[in-house]
């Protein structure tokens, strides 16, 4: 089985973001980690490969070099190998343009199966996954919980649905996008961490992979940011006063009643 | 000059802290209130196989450069000092003879267990009477037919209580004072050899340090751990810039542990209607502990490179683990007085950093005898 | 690029959700403005009386309804909107940024080669253009973004992003037939929505949220029977969810749901960065919390110091009586 996994490497939460001066661009703090969800689709390769043992699990991100450290972080994991789709001079994330870079390398690598995370923690756009199997012409499911690979051929997952969940049987190839609750990432073992350290990580030109630059460059992208601004910063909160428990409550109630309006 | 860390570290680095904020973060504050041995946690944390951190690949090991190990044991030290106490006395003082010495017999029963967490390892060198002076060991052995007697207690030994083998520091002639040192492996079950009473610390707690009592026990020849009779104390010196750097890259890891919850603390603690991180009196204490702490690392890098690089630490590793301990005093030091009252009380974590930091002024030598032999290096006999 | 504007409807149960009713109301906004058109689109199975009540919100209501539309599928709504798309040519495409929404909408904007905009919370009209307000790694910057023109955007909003004004347009209903085949590689086995009788968390305007400090699964008894008189929903804290004491379904926080309901009450929450940055839209925020300095009070509009437990049967009582007095 072919697998590929498309992951990101996105700023740590706890990341210090500060908006530059020309309200236009973003300075963000040297702490990247692999996408909270995305880690869940690595995990899930990596079981399927311990099912099918002669499974090929290759991991692959659009991104700065700097993304390399979440691909060896991949390897140490357990997956087999990595690409970056190198970034550089093509500054760009409008995700139909990721999503024609990435389904571009599918098609050149061949795939059976395509995992990646149900969406990235910086943008959260849940966006890239469903795009890309939509230009592989390859059926998707979405934010799954539960996937059984029957062979080579045939899937059966589960997906979470408004109130409820469903069961799909899908056909082979086909994409999934996983979050929490599918499985439980591994911390990997050292000698995973050693096989990542000495892993030689192929930095793609994108444009190598059959695209036009025209098509994928600063300008071929659909939206633009106009500008950056901080959240509208909280007032203080009022701490509810009163003797005994019951006249905090009749003072909360009353204020959410009459001063937020809340009620 | 060049002050980059590689790739390969950078990403070690990144592992590592991953790795500790994952297993070992979450469980800090339980370590140190439970103050039993983190089984749990050291059978989960071990069987990642970091515990053969130092040693070849050939033998399960990882092989890792002198920088990528102070990396870990500051980013280890960070998570638990209670666990990374036992962690790092597998990786380092508890195993070294056994690597550099013990027959293949000793490596497959005792060091390859213990390089997979299997088996718990311990060095002794403390008594009752000495510690810097290892002159003053009482710990006799003597020849007894194809092996080794060996009579006496040893104190403040980490892991003792709970290990299943030790290097013991023993003479085999009181009179020769350091002449007369030698190391020996003592297993545990061997008759005579018994744990006694266990010490209450007032900080790293978790891990278990205790009395070891060697009453008449007898061990074969291949357990003297050497290749020359009356040369321990130059083997020690082979590890002891090792073990100083070591302890202060563990004075750091407790001084960034401290640093983080100041930090967030001060981001977060609202006082006179902003986060308190806005006044200049909190700015000027992370603006110094960030100060000390790089300083700190750079002594400790820089004695981890010249050691990789087989070159004289002497003097670096010293005042590093001198400096980085006294930094990890300043930082946590800091960490009570940016978290008010709260830091007085048990529930909150900062009271943990100021206890586990004062043990760090004993291990790996105190300051006063690492002042005393830098001095006396750099003037030189008069 | 004309600038009208559709809307594609979400139903649950036979009704019309919130958020899809929110976006018709900003949608007749924008197309007031700009003297344009709004539609909306009802995709299902016998959903006449969904489509008939649409049409005091919309200009032009547009009903595709077949048995095979029963149960969404991205492969046949998606056709569909399609299809509806190429023949009305919006400008703009507005859904919920739901389940549903964040499933089909980027695969359709990759059909139609258009562009996207995902998880909006806000529109600002500026002259000709619209700005699309976006928050991005969990709230801590807002972005205000705009689609290039001469392509077709399609853009889900959040629920509760914008308020419903009741209107009385009587727009006109067309229906519409369109082939949408199924794609054979896809197999629904089974489909459990035992939970649709609850709210959606996303879609909640009150969630009230227990966290470590509720000290076990049991105590959640009376969060539910609080949500139950709200007609709300119980959340739950990162802590509690993988502590088990509650499905993940209810977590809210960066690895879970971000919410934003009108009022949202955290019980024994500490308000992690994780947490807060999944709750930090909502309206009105209260925390109760025996920790004064825990960082949820830095959220909150209003506080509660004190025994959780002390303070939530009172907080029944209370809410019930100023439900019953509306």
């Amino acid at each position: 089985m072919n697998i590929i996994v498309f992951i990101k490497q996105v700023a740590d939460t706890e990341a210090r973001i500060l908006i530059k001066s020309d309200k236009k661009s973003l300075e963000i703090e040297n702490k990247y980690n692999m996408n909270f969800f995305d880690e869940f689709a690595v995990e899930e390769a990596i079981r399927i490969k311990e099912k099918f043992k002669d499974s090929l699990i290759t991991v692959c991100t659009y991104g700065t070099k700097k993304a390399i450290e979440a691909l060896r972080t991949a390897i140490a994991m357990g997956v087999d190998r990595a690409f970056l789709l190198d970034n550089t001079n093509l500054d760009n994330d409008d995700p139909l343009i990721i999503a024609k870079i990435l389904s571009s390398f599918a098609k050149k690598e061949g795939f059976d199966l395509i995992l990646c995370g149900r969406q990235a923690i910086d943008d959260e756009n849940a966006n890239v996954g469903a795009m890309v199997a939509e230009f592989l012409n390859i059926p998707h499911i979405s934010a799954i919980l539960k996937l059984e690979v029957i062979d080579d051929k045939k899937v059966k997952a589960e997906s979470e649905l408004e109130g409820g969940r469903e069961v799909i049987e899908a056909q082979l190839p086909a994409l999934f996008t996983t979050q929490k609750g599918l499985n439980e990432p591994r911390v990997p073992l050292i000698t995973g961490v050693m096989k990542a350290m000495k892993a030689v990580i192929p930095a793609i030109d994108p444009c190598s992979l059959g695209i036009v630059k025209e098509d994928i460059d600063t300008k071929a992208s659909k939206i633009t940011v106009l500008s950056y601004e901080p959240p509208q910063s909280r007032p203080p909160v009022k701490v509810i006063d009163g003797e005994t428990p019951e006249e905090k409550v009749k003072s909360l109630v009353k204020a959410l009643k009459e001063e937020a309006k809340a009620l | 000059m060049d002050f980059k860390l590689t790739e390969e570290q950078e990403f070690f680095k990144k592992i590592i802290t991953d790795t500790v904020d994952k297993l070992i973060v979450p469980k800090s504050q339980e370590i140190d209130e439970k103050d039993e041995f983190p089984w749990e946690v050291w059978k989960e944390f071990t069987k990642l196989g970091y515990l053969g951190l130092r040693y070849p690949e050939e033998t399960g090991g990882m092989n890792a450069d002198k920088i990528m190990c102070m990396t870990f044991y500051e980013e280890i030290s960070r998570g638990s000092v209670g666990l990374a106490q036992s962690v790092i006395m597998n990786i380092l003082m508890g195993t070294y003879f056994l690597f550099r010495f013990g027959s293949n017999a000793i490596k497959e029963r005792c060091l390859y267990p213990a390089m997979r967490g299997e088996k718990i390892a311990t060095m002794c060198f403390t008594e009752d009477q000495s510690g810097s002076d290892l002159g003053a060991t009482r710990t006799t052995a003597a020849r007894d037919g194809d092996g080794w007697r060996i009579n006496g207690t040893k104190m403040w030994i980490t892991n003792g209580p709970i290990c299943d083998f030790c290097t013991v520091l023993a003479t085999l002639d009181p009179t020769k004072g350091l002449k007369g040192l030698n190391f020996f492996l003592v297993e545990k079950g061997t008759p005579g050899f018994s744990s006694g009473q266990i010490i209450h610390k007032l900080g790293c707690r978790g891990t278990v340090t205790g009395e070891l009592v060697f009453d008449n026990v007898w061990v074969p020849y291949e357990n003297f751990l050497g290749e020359e009779l009356g040369k321990g104390v130059y083997y020690v010196g082979d590890i002891l810039d090792e073990v100083r750097l070591m302890t202060g890259a563990m004075a750091l890891g407790i001084a960034k542990g401290a640093y983080n919850e100041a930090l967030e603390f001060a981001k977060k603690r609202i006082a006179f209607g902003q986060p308190i991180g806005n006044f200049q009196l909190i700015r000027e204490k992370f603006a110094e502990m960030d100060t000390f702490m790089n300083a700190a690392r750079l002594m400790i890098y820089y004695g981890a490179w010249l050691l990789e690089n087989g070159m004289d630490s002497r003097i670096i590793a010293a005042e590093a683990k001198m400096y980085a301990t006294e930094v990890c005093l300043k930082v946590v030091d800091e960490l009570t007085r940016i978290y008010g009252a709260n830091a007085f009380a048990y529930e909150f974590t900062p009271q943990r950093y100021f206890r586990d930091a004062r043990f760090l002024l004993y291990g790996g030598g105190t300051h006063e005898v690492l002042k005393d032999f830098i001095g006396r290096t750099l003037i030189g006999k008069l | 690029m004309s600038k009208d504007v559709l809307v594609f409807i979400e139903c649950k149960e036979g009704t019309v959700r919130k958020a899809s009713l929110e976006l018709l109301s900003k949608g007749k906004e924008i197309t007031e403005k700009f003297s344009s058109y709004l539609y909306a689109v009802v995709i299902g199975y016998q959903i006449k009386g969904i489509a008939e009540g649409l049409k005091s919100f919309s200009d032009k209501v547009i009903a595709v309804d077949n048995e095979s539309l029963k149960d969404y599928r991205w492969d046949t709504y998606m056709t569909v909107l399609e299809q509806l798309i190429k023949k009305y040519t919006p400008g703009m495409v507005f859904g919920a940024s739901t389940i549903t929404g964040k499933d089909m909408f980027p695969r359709l904007a990759a059909r139609l080669n258009g562009a996207i905009i995902s998880d909006a919370v806000g529109i600002d009209l500026d002259g000709e253009n619209v700005r699309i307000k976006k928050p991005l790694f969990g709230g801590k910057i807002i972005s205000w973004v705009v689609c290039k023109p001469g392509s077709t955007s399609l853009i889900s909003f959040r629920p509760n992003s914008f308020s419903i004004e009741k209107r009385s347009l009587n727009g006109e209903l067309i229906e519409e037939t369109v082939e949408a085949p199924r794609d054979s590689r896809l197999n629904i086995l089974s489909i459990d929505k035992s939970g649709s009788k609850k709210v959606d968390i996303q879609e909640a305007d009150f969630i009230i949220c227990g966290g470590r400090g509720m000290k076990g699964p049991e105590n959640f008894q009376i969060l539910e029977e609080i949500a139950d008189i709200m007609g709300g929903r119980v959340g739950a804290s990162r802590a509690v969810v993988d502590s088990k004491w509650r499905e993940y379904d209810d977590q809210v926080g960066k690895s879970g749901k971000t919410v934003s309901p009108k009022l949202y009450i955290g019980c024994g929450v500490s308000g992690a960065l994780h947490h807060t940055m999944g709750m930090d839209t909502s309206k009105v925020i209260v925390a109760i919390n025996k920790d004064p300095n825990a960082p949820i009070f830095q959220y909150a509009d209003y506080g509660i110091v004190d025994d959780l437990f002390n303070i939530l049967p009172f907080l029944k009582e209370e809410l019930k009586r100023a439900k019953e007095e509306i």
